[in-house]
């Protein structure tokens, strides 16, 4: 079978589960030498990425980038995602893109609610356009 | 000016009733991007074929997709259209939408693409309708066996292999065997006929669509016909869609309780864009490289055609597929699924094309399984004798050719054989009313012709049905009304009595 970097991700997550650091340690060793055999050092940041996108899930936390026009406080866009996304756990990524002009936008994996000026403005021709 | 003011004005209006809305929208992005098929991440409660929104060309128009397989971690989508500014990591955003059609009464007459949108340049349609490309056929309880015939206006169809209304006929042979020319003939004997012809051409030359189109628009055919196009050079994913699209049209019509003919031209073409479609999206591969559900693709569609009761409104889909062969083998994959599938088929054949038989219909292997049931009284008294008659003389013709001295009943039946061979010739665009068709039929089997020379029978053919039209219009009435009896058929004789003469 074919493996894929997602796979070494869960399995290692799996092993460390519950362990000490000592034991971590040797559990690192044994995967960097089973990386090594398999010929596959070479994934190492996609291992890493999956990793912490498994462990996240694993944790029930959920990834959010919120993107606003002008720099603001990490306080505010927690508050942001959390009024969003209610009853969650969240990790938030503040990110400021001026193209957006005023309001906010906030991404999850798999979700995105744009409250955007550009958004609005952009929906304000398409109904003028009609 | 005056109109500057109320521009301002209604304006001004729409920008205070404009709403802030805020959608939670579903998105994933590209993760791989080719040959017009897309994997996308995300979209984990994605639909099977939903139309999927990715970032158009331009700001103002967006391009679609169709999500087809549902994986573990990706979605496979097909791309509508132009696919070649997509990327790699463009979002992509769900639209809750099944794919469907827009449809409405003002498709009669106009040339549409696959996803119902105008394609010849008259104006946009508009309809609130939409019907989803893919629908499950009706059920067993809304049906009805037919029961009213589909004139072919082709004597040699409608009096040995006659088709019903919900009736599914496949037409099959090689390339230029004329399969494309009995299908248009059909739709243009419709008229008159209460019947709404939709006519899907499936990778075809555009230069034959536009050929097509002409013609049905000069014959005044185009007053009840719908073509939908999915050209040769159009990727695909249209093309694999094109008939449902068709069928999809057909079925809006078919619930207003209206009589639908729905011609698939052709449907190999539809497998092979499948194909293609099935080997990117990774799909197994089985026999002649076809995936596993091949005959479902065909199936579906085909299956779709239907004649409802009275309590179910009474509306029908008569379906004529056509299948080009490779060399005449009929034996291939494509072939033998849809003559298992289709209620029988008519077949062409290139010898007897090049043998000046056209339409090059082989009716020894030609059949129908169930239009004999829609056919009209006088055509089933008169068609029984004819199809007697071919069966006879194809038996004694290929022996016939090495003896020189015959009996004189066998000579009989290989000069009537040949007379009639020579009365199914008909020329192309020229149908001919089923009236008409029984006369003629009636008097060549009751030997009427066989004084006349077998080069002579076409000329004999048109004076006589002059002679009918001229002096006997209210005969071929009753005729047309489906009324036969030994009155009529005295009648008849009389004139073709005084016709010899």
């Amino acid at each position: 079978m074919k493996l894929k970097p997602q796979q070494f991700a869960a399995a290692l997550y799996e092993i460390t589960q519950g362990k000490s650091e000592k034991e971590i340690d040797k559990i690192i060793e044994d995967f960097t030498a089973l990386l090594a055999k398999k010929n596959k050092l070479g994934w190492q940041e996609q291992i890493i990425e999956k990793f912490l996108s498994y462990s996240m899930k694993q944790e029930g936390i959920m990834e959010t980038q919120v993107f606003t026009a002008k720099e603001i406080s990490k306080k505010m866009a927690e508050k942001i995602a959390e009024t969003v996304f209610k009853n969650q756990k969240i990790k938030v990524i503040s990110i400021v893109e001026k193209e957006l002009l005023g309001g906010f936008v906030v991404k999850t994996e798999d979700k995105i609610l744009d409250l955007s000026i550009k958004k609005q403005l952009q929906n304000l021709k398409i109904k003028l356009i009609e | 000016m005056a109109n500057t003011a109320y521009i301002i004005e209604s304006l001004k209006k729409q920008i205070a009733s404009f709403k802030q809305e805020a959608i939670m929208e579903e998105v994933g992005s590209i993760i791989e991007i080719g040959d017009g098929i897309a994997r996308v991440s995300g979209l984990s409660e994605c639909q099977a074929s939903e139309i999927l929104e990715f970032p158009g060309a331009t700001e103002a128009e967006k391009t679609f997709g169709v999500a087809l397989n549902l994986e573990s971690e990706t979605v496979g989508a097909m791309i509508l259209g132009d696919f070649k500014h997509l990327k790699e990591g463009d979002k992509v955003s769900r639209t809750k939408r099944i794919l469907s059609v827009p449809v409405s009464d003002d498709l009669i007459g106009r040339v549409v693409n696959p996803l119902g949108e105008p394609i010849d340049g008259q104006g946009s349609i508009k309809s609130k309708t939409f019907y989803p490309l893919e629908r499950i056929a009706s059920g067993v309880i809304t049906r009805e066996s037919v029961s009213e015939p589909v004139q072919t206006g082709i004597k040699a169809i409608d009096a040995m292999i006659p088709i019903g209304r919900g009736q599914r006929e496949l037409i099959i042979g090689d390339r230029q065997t004329g399969k494309t020319a009995v299908a248009i003939d059909t739709i243009i004997n419709q008229k008159g006929q209460n019947m709404i012809c939709v006519y899907v051409a499936i990778g075809q030359k555009k230069s034959k669509i536009a050929r097509i189109a002409a013609k049905l628009k000069e014959t005044g055919a185009m007053d009840y016909t719908i073509i939908v196009v999915a050209g040769a050079s159009d990727p695909a994913s249209l093309v694999y869609l094109s008939p449902y699209t068709g069928a999809a049209i057909a079925e809006y019509f078919m619930d207003q309780g209206k009589d639908v003919l729905c011609v698939y031209d052709d449907l190999s073409k539809q497998a092979w864009a499948y194909r293609e479609v099935s080997l990117l999206l990774r799909r197994p591969p089985g026999r002649e490289a076809y995936p596993g559900d091949v005959f479902y693709l065909h199936s579906r569609l085909l299956e779709r055609a239907c004649r409802k009761n009275k309590e179910h409104g009474g509306g029908s889909i008569t379906a004529l597929p056509i299948i080009e062969t490779q060399a005449g083998d009929v034996t291939a994959y494509i072939p033998t699924n849809v003559i298992s599938i289709t209620d029988g088929q008519i077949f062409l054949e290139t010898d007897l094309f090049y043998r000046g038989i056209r339409p090059a219909l082989n009716v020894g292997i030609s059949v129908s399984r169930v239009g004999g049931a829609a056919q009209i009284k006088p055509m089933k008294k008169v068609a029984g004798k004819l199809k007697l008659a071919m069966a006879q003389f194809r038996e004694l013709e290929a022996f016939a050719q090495f003896a020189s001295d015959l009996d004189p009943e066998t000579k009989r039946q290989i000069d009537r054989g040949a007379r009639v061979t020579e009365l199914l010739k008909q020329p192309q665009y020229s149908p001919m009313p089923v009236e008409e068709q029984v006369a003629i039929i009636y008097a060549v089997n009751s030997g009427f012709f066989d004084s006349i020379a077998v080069s002579e029978i076409s000329a004999a053919e048109k004076k006589f049905l002059t002679l009918l039209q001229r002096e006997k219009k209210e005969l071929l009435g009753v005729i047309a009304k489906g009324e036969w009896d030994e009155k009529i058929e005295n009648e008849l004789k009389k004139t073709c009595e005084e016709f010899v003469k």
